[in-house]
């Protein structure tokens, strides 16, 4: 039978409450988004997102706080990137201004970056919902 | 159970949100392009940032390089290609203009095969339509297919697709798209020859293809055909300057050969010698005729105004002997295009056993357009002739795929063609050519179009054939394979000669008035043009100056038909200038070339002026008036940036000419919406200015002062009108004070970017300048066109010269490049650059070697 409380996955162990892990799991969450998007794979916040959370789940942590971990992730990950392509000497916001020209948008440059890393945000967040609902889901299934 | 329900429901609710982002994110949504592979930091438009970093010395491979290749680039971003063989180097010119101008390739061959709306959606449907229907593809495709495998023409064309190829090639291995493929999700197709065929059809339809006899036909109609020919005549009224004087001789007719969309060669027969007067009397036009030119004329004008022939281009001069210093020739050609960044050029120095040549290469075509090769140095200005006809079919009721021809029906050849639609479905096209060429409106009556460009040309052939003469024999030999657009290749040599001389074709019908839809039952059909040895041409003067500026290039003596004046043949207000300041002198040097190339003084102002002041002087002026004279009596003639007399002189002229014309519009009722950029009352229409000018000068008493309803005029008192509204509107605008009339707060010019996004062009900034100064800003008081290239070649040996150029925009079309607008304050300023040369040492640190793959 399983248990009807609000929060079946938090579990009072001690250990638990040691942030550290967590935010191990949220600095690597961030490298594997960057080596996503080196790699082209745009969808990396949202798969990385899911994975946060299953993570953070298996080791039963708090989902919502994971969840909202997710974000920042894919955030950073995405914002190293272009951090790093300016460090190279990339002109990062005129290639923003063209972008926002180019789709006929009257934006300024900063806001297509905020635009994308907004998009890495709402993967990561996405994925990290989706990640947290299946595993409730799953953990209910094997419950019974 | 409540609780599993909700994980459920919560899981569900999950994954079908994450699902449909995804799917958005990744597929977009009708035009709306997918979100994730155009914004991730490591691809998509970011990836273009990469490219937008100075570039540095590279070691590369691309297949198929026979032997290493090397590129010198200078600090601006021009590269000198050193390579072993033709294949090589145009091989590396095709890698290169694909690095640095893909996007530009990419919409200019989409806009040349119809397939425009692929990347743009429905907007560009028009665009799609009417490019099909000319038949821009093609004639590329039967161009191509015409051409001899392993010819030199054959061999650059397939070399520099490859070249392209092996560009794109790299950027779907390692990304890096610019970022208007990311952003439509829509990425080129490897590159063909057609492609670079098909985009020099498209610059043939620029310079060459022509609405004239539609407008024609509509001022005829309104006006009356007496009218209508008085004041757009085939000789213009006003004093000229034709780089041909003459003598001329009559050499017949050369044949045509099949054309693209004829089964069969027209042969060649007798033509109407129209050279001068009209032909025949004055013929009234049908209204069904003219309800077939406001419908094509209706279409196009929602085409972008670069598409067809819109304004007189280009400049270029040469003198030699005493009138130079050294003895030996000077070369100045600016050719007159839509201004955009990136340019129609893309400069660069090419170098291989039996090639060097410097100068304008056209992005899409290999080799050098304009420029200079060790021996010869060469520039162009559009001839402005007709190259354009329109007939009017005679279809057969109950079968209007069938039309009457030579005395019998005929069935259309019918051709069906699909545009693909980004965010749309697919639109099919259809259609019809005719012998003369393909329909183009059946509103009112079928008409048909007969155009030069839609003949296969060897215009490739011909500019490998310049890019390595070695004399003035050589070079026209050449340009007898150039057959469109018609233009005047200007030309200097090492050895001291200079020449001008027309090459493409001059169209002749065997009878009729071809200035008019001529009916298409082939008693009218273009019996064939005129001999290459017969257009205009002038060699090694005894002026020692040849002067070419879109001026009607012949006298009115001259024994062939090559359009009327409201063809674009310019007023020839830029060539009189030009002759004025260097007919007669001696030692002239580069430097007075390049001053002369930034000249804006207003060769018809010096003549109208002092007419105008000698008007007002008898007349009543109040305080604003009398101050405004006096600017006007002060001005130089000259349209800098901050001259009030300028304003007030160009305003003037506008007042006059719509004063003048403007009541004979409105009682005729010419439906000026209809096409506005030709029939409108303008300064921009070289008729009326001929027109206006003539009688001002020499016919003060014409009717034309006195139009209908109005009491009977002179120029005079059309002057004295004119002047009042003149002032009348600047006090308005500008304020009570002709001191502030600064010219450049009222005219401005512009350098759009050429895919349209706003805040990537240049400008618009106040300029000096007009329409028919040298220094050219057509287009309006908001000016987009003018020089898109100056170049200044002195020769001081056989071989050996100095070359200075410069164009308005970069190398790079990547705006956040430091190549991309880069030239541009040189080119607003009117400093030239030293053009680099073959010879010279490494002209900067950056050099890339091309090798084949391992």
């Amino acid at each position: 039978m399983t248990r009807l409380d609000a929060r079946p996955e938090v579990t009072p162990r001690a250990d638990r409450t040691r942030a550290w892990p967590l935010i191990l799991a949220v600095a690597a969450a961030a490298v594997l988004v960057a080596a996503a998007t080196a790699a082209g794979l745009w969808s990396g916040p949202l798969v990385v997102g899911i994975a946060l959370t299953c993570f953070a789940a298996s080791r039963h942590y708090r989902v919502g706080p994971a969840v909202a971990c997710a974000g920042p992730a894919g955030l950073v990950g995405w914002a190293a990137f272009l951090l790093w392509r300016a460090i190279d000497g990339q002109p990062v916001a005129a290639t923003a201004r063209t972008a926002a020209a180019l789709a006929g948008l009257p934006l300024p440059g900063w806001l297509v970056i905020a635009v994308t890393l907004l998009l890495a945000t709402l993967q990561a967040v996405l994925g990290g919902w989706l990640g947290a609902a299946l595993c409730a889901l799953f953990r209910s299934i094997r419950a019974r | 159970m409540g609780s599993r329900t909700a994980k459920i429901t919560n899981a569900v609710t999950a994954a079908v949100v994450s699902a449909v982002t995804v799917a958005f994110l990744g597929h977009g949504y009708g035009a709306v392009p997918p979100p994730g592979p155009a914004l991730e930091p490591g691809g998509g438009v970011w990836s273009w940032a990469a490219d937008a970093k100075p570039t540095g010395s590279r070691d590369l491979r691309l297949a198929g390089m026979r032997a290493p290749a090397t590129v010198a680039f200078d600090v601006a971003g021009v590269p000198v290609v050193h390579a072993a063989s033709d294949h090589d180097l145009f091989r590396v010119q095709g890698y290169l203009q694909a690095y640095f101008r893909l996007t530009q390739l990419d919409l200019e061959r989409r806009i040349a095969r119809g397939r425009l709306a692929e990347i743009q959606g429905a907007a560009a449907l028009d665009s799609d339509r009417f490019e099909l229907q000319t038949g821009l593809l093609r004639t590329a495709e039967a161009t191509w297919n015409a051409t001899p495998p392993g010819s030199p023409e054959a061999e650059a064309l397939t070399a520099f697709a490859a070249g392209v190829n092996d560009r794109l090639a790299e950027l779907r291995r390692d990304g890096g798209w610019p970022s208007l493929f990311p952003l439509t999700a829509v990425y080129p197709r490897d590159w063909t020859p057609v492609d670079s065929l098909a985009i020099a059809e498209l610059l043939a339809q620029m310079l060459g293809y022509s609405t004239a006899p539609l407008d024609y036909a509509i001022l005829s109609q309104a006006l009356g055909p007496q009218r209508a020919q008085a004041w757009f005549p085939v000789v213009p009224p006003n004093a000229q300057r034709p780089y041909d004087p003459g003598p001329y001789r009559y050499l017949g007719i050369a044949p045509l050969p099949a054309g693209a969309n004829a089964a069969l060669a027209t042969p060649a027969t007798t033509a109407d010698r129209s050279g001068s007067p009209p032909a025949g009397p004055a013929r009234t036009v049908p209204r069904q005729v003219t309800s077939a030119a406001t419908d094509l004329l209706a279409r196009i004008s929602r085409l972008p105004a670069s598409r067809m022939h819109a304004y007189p281009d280009s400049n270029a001069w040469a003198a030699n002997g005493p009138a130079v210093a050294g003895g030996r020739a000077i070369l100045a050609g600016d050719p007159h295009l839509q201004l955009s960044l990136p340019s129609f050029w893309y400069q660069m120095a090419l170098s291989a056993p039996g090639i060097e040549v410097s100068g304008a290469s056209l992005a899409g075509l290999p080799g050098v357009l304009i420029g200079r090769n060790s021996r010869i140095s060469w520039s162009m200005t559009a001839v402005q002739n007709q190259s354009t006809l329109f007939y009017i079919e005679k279809t057969r009721p109950g079968h209007p795929d069938q039309y009457a021809w030579r005395g019998g029906w005929r069935t259309m050849q019918r051709v069906q063609y699909t545009i693909p639609v980004r965010g749309g479905a697919d639109v099919p096209v259809t259609v019809d050519l005719t012998v003369h060429g393909p329909v183009m409106s059946n509103a009112g009556k079928t008409t048909s179009v007969w155009w030069a460009g839609n003949y296969p040309s060897h215009t490739l052939s011909a500019i490998l054939g310049i890019d390595k003469a070695r004399d003035y024999t050589e070079f026209r030999s050449a340009l007898r394979d150039w057959h469109a657009p018609t233009l005047n290749f200007a030309y200097a040599d090492g050895q001291g000669n200079i020449a001008v001389g027309a090459a493409g074709y001059f169209p002749l019908v065997k009878a009729g008035q071809p200035w008019l839809p001529l009916p298409g039952t082939g008693e009218y059909d273009v019996a064939g043009v005129i001999p290459y040895d017969a257009v205009p041409q002038v060699y090694n003067p005894p002026g020692h100056v040849v002067v070419t500026a879109n001026q009607r290039p012949v006298t009115a003596a001259y024994p062939y038909y090559i359009g009327t004046s409201l063809d674009d043949f310019d007023n020839g207000y830029r060539a009189g200038r030009i002759s004025d300041v260097l007919d007669g002198r001696r030692g002239l040097t580069a430097g007075d070339f390049a001053a002369l190339q930034n000249d804006v003084t207003d060769q018809l102002a010096t003549l109208i002026v002092p007419r105008l002041l000698t008007a007002l002087r008898t007349a009543p002026l109040d305080p604003v008036q009398r101050a405004a004279f006096d600017e006007l009596a002060r001005w130089d003639n000259r349209m800098t940036e901050s001259s009030t007399g300028a304003t007030i002189w160009w305003t003037f002229w506008t007042d006059y000419l719509a004063g003048v014309f403007q009541p004979w519009w409105d009682a005729s009722h010419v439906p000026v919406g209809t096409d506005s950029q030709i029939l409108d009352v303008a300064p921009a229409r070289a008729s009326l200015d001929e027109d206006l000018e003539a009688w001002t000068l020499r016919d003060p008493g014409n009717p034309a002062f006195s139009p209908p309803g109005r009491p009977p005029g002179t120029a005079t008192s059309a002057m004295r009108d004119a002047f009042q509204h003149t002032l009348a509107d600047l006090t308005g605008r500008l304020g009570r004070d002709p001191a502030a009339w600064r010219w450049g707060r009222v005219h401005t010019r512009e350098i759009p970017a050429l895919t349209g996004a706003s805040g990537l062009g240049y400008g618009p900034l106040p300029a000096g300048g007009d329409r028919w100064t040298v220094n050219a800003a057509e287009g309006g008081m908001r000016s987009t066109f003018g020089p898109s290239w100056r170049m200044v070649v002195t020769w001081t040996g056989p071989a050996t010269a100095t070359a200075a150029a410069i164009y308005p925009g970069g190398q790079s079309e990547n705006p956040a490049s430091p190549w991309y607008r880069n030239l541009v304050v040189d080119w607003w300023n009117g400093r030239l650059r030293g053009m680099p040369w073959v010879d010279d040492p490494a002209p900067g640190s950056v050099v890339w070697t091309l090798r084949a793959t391992r």
